[in-house]
């Protein structure tokens, strides 16, 4: 197995969850809250959890169904951990506006970014699916998010993606927000002459993209 | 030499391994009319002339033609019958299980399961049952009756070809991250799930059966491929999502069941789905795999395709369908799968000319 950087609880803890065992990670971080450990470093030990599903990921021994379980036990073991952070201990590292373009009903890949941004703190608004440019130029207005992430599968319905960052030019907020734009049908080519700023080949990417795009601005 | 005999035989040997040519329908786009060609004339013409021979390089008099073997009953394209078959487009099956279609002109879609919110959240713990919504399904059976009514004299009549499986009906009723969580928190009562929607699958599969008429004492199926008893396809576009472990565990029992219902049957997969080509070959009772093979990134490159076609080919007949290959991507998928077994079915354009083809 991967290296971690846990032992003990801890170590129960990234290891669970990075074995994507959901009554397992949250058991261990109840345990750990027993016994007095700070939530920061059960924060570090689920983020390491999550960076050996990551390399996982990446060498094709997961797939799409335990990136969206790593997303609902990370919202599980968040519940748990939340009522000890003290006061002013969370911060939230970024917003971001989330939604699959008009004509386009895949969600599976936004829903993933959406639930592991959201358990690493992340205020992310979810517009839905088949969503009108005139929802994203609104959420945007409204929401002020440092990203905004589209989302496609289906080739036909990307152009989409170029109407709405038309839309944002025209409503006067392109320069206010990056835009990621995420989807098979994409490359960087593709993306560039969207008008987006970058490109996530898959939701994994996606994530830590927009973490990074964040930290950046 | 092509008569409707031949493709019989083409189709009986194929379902068993043994032809000796490929079923092939290879779609030579750029010329007018377009060109469905056969596995016995690959680059040339497809005009059968009065004496049934395929025409040959050299002058064309009127006496060597005839209409009846020019348009010949019934209708085919290259190797494949053209079967006449219920509007595809439709979401049949999620909808006769209780998920109203949705229509999408953008997407140029009709949808199975759209609504967000509309989803119950912990569906296994409310009291979940699939029930049967008797007027779509009537509307199914209407329709293939009519078709059959109306077309049966020169076309084969297929079973509508979209027909979802198990997982994408349940997708469509409960969410697909809904599918998931239950994979991993509900085993069983997912399992429950999945095998009473193969029982619908199997219910309405049999009903479009019931008024379709016998063609050449067997049926053809939604891609045109005659076999010498029932047919039918499902699909399980949402087993994408899943590692193969989860495959077997919880989809593949359902396929077996559908596959265990017919004489031939066979299962859509796109090029996502190479993960689970192992799995579903594994399924004895079924008859075949139909790989739709959307160039990278949906899927391998076609170099990476072929280690993996040569070993499944050896268990099952498979379907290949691409939208676009070049001359030398035919040649090559013909050079390394063996023709038994084989179905090749593609659009030709010439490296460059196509943006959504392999580049490898």
């Amino acid at each position: 197995m991967e290296r971690m950087a846990y032992t003990g609880t801890l170590g129960r803890i990234a290891k669970s969850m990075a074995e994507i065992d959901f009554d397992g990670t949250v058991n261990a971080c109840q345990d750990a809250m027993k016994e007095g450990l700070p939530a920061a470093k059960v924060v570090g030990a689920l983020s390491d959890g999550m960076r050996v599903i990551g390399e996982r990921f990446e060498a094709k021994e997961y797939f799409l169904s335990e990136l969206i379980m790593a997303g609902e036990i990370m919202k599980e073991a968040q519940e748990v951990i939340r009522p000890y952070f003290k006061e002013g201990q969370v911060k939230v590292p970024g917003k971001v506006v989330m939604g699959t373009i008009e004509g386009d009903l895949h969600d599976i890949g936004k829903n993933i970014v959406v639930a592991l941004l959201q358990s690493v703190g992340y205020q992310v608004t979810d517009v839905g699916v088949n969503v009108p440019a005139s929802k994203f130029v609104e959420a945007v207005r409204n929401v002020k998010p440092d990203v905004l992430g589209l989302s496609a599968l289906l080739r036909a319905t990307v152009p989409e993606m170029g109407n709405v960052i038309i839309s944002l030019e025209k409503a006067g907020l392109r320069k206010d927000v990056k835009i990621v734009v995420g989807g098979l049908p994409l490359n960087e080519e593709y993306a560039k002459k969207l008008g987006a700023d970058y490109y996530a080949p898959d939701a994994w990417k996606g994530v830590e993209l927009i973490r990074k795009v964040v930290e950046k601005s | 030499m092509r008569s409707v005999e031949d493709l019989l035989e083409l189709h009986r040997a194929w379902w068993k391994l043994e032809n000796e040519r490929p079923i092939l329908n290879v779609t030579y786009r750029e010329n007018f009319p377009w060109m469905w060609l056969q596995s016995d004339h690959m680059h040339g013409m497809e005009l059968v002339l009065k004496d049934g021979s395929l025409a040959k390089d050299g002058p064309l008099t009127p006496d060597m033609l005839s209409p009846e073997m020019m348009h010949p009953a019934p209708f085919t394209h290259g190797d494949l019958f053209l079967p006449v078959m219920p509007f595809g487009k439709i979401p049949w099956l999620e909808a006769i299980c209780g998920a109203t279609p949705q229509i999408s002109v953008k997407g140029n879609s009709i949808w199975g399961g759209f609504g967000e919110g509309i989803w119950p959240e912990d569906w296994w713990n409310t009291d979940f049952k699939v029930r049967i919504n008797e007027d779509w399904l009537r509307l199914l059976v209407d329709t293939t009756k009519y078709c059959a009514d109306k077309f049966s004299k020169d076309f084969a009549i297929a079973q509508t070809s979209i027909m979802r499986g198990p997982v994408d009906i349940m997708a469509a009723l409960v969410g697909d991250k809904n599918v998931i969580i239950s994979m991993y928190r509900h085993p069983e009562a997912t399992k429950q799930l999945l095998d009473r929607l193969a029982d619908v699958c199997i219910t309405v599969m049999k009903a479009q059966n019931e008024v379709i008429p016998k063609f050449r004492g067997g049926y053809v199926n939604c891609w045109g491929i005659w076999a010498p008893g029932t047919v039918t396809r499902n699909q399980e576009d949402g087993a994408a999502y899943l590692s193969p472990a989860f495959y077997q565990k919880f989809v593949q029992p359902a396929d077996r069941k559908i596959a265990q219902a017919f004489d031939y049957t066979a299962i859509h997969f796109h090029a996502a789905h190479y993960i689970h080509g192992d799995a579903v070959t594994d399924i004895e009772e079924l008859g075949a795999l139909q790989y739709s093979l959307e160039p990278p990134p949906y899927g391998p490159t076609l170099a990476e395709w072929i280690p993996i076609l040569k070993r499944l080919i050896k268990k099952k007949p498979l379907i290949l369908q691409a939208w676009y290959l070049t001359r030398e991507q035919i040649n090559t998928l013909l050079k390394e799968l063996p023709p038994q077994g084989l179905c090749l079915e593609t659009y030709v354009q010439e490296a460059g000319e196509g943006h959504y083809i392999y580049r490898q």
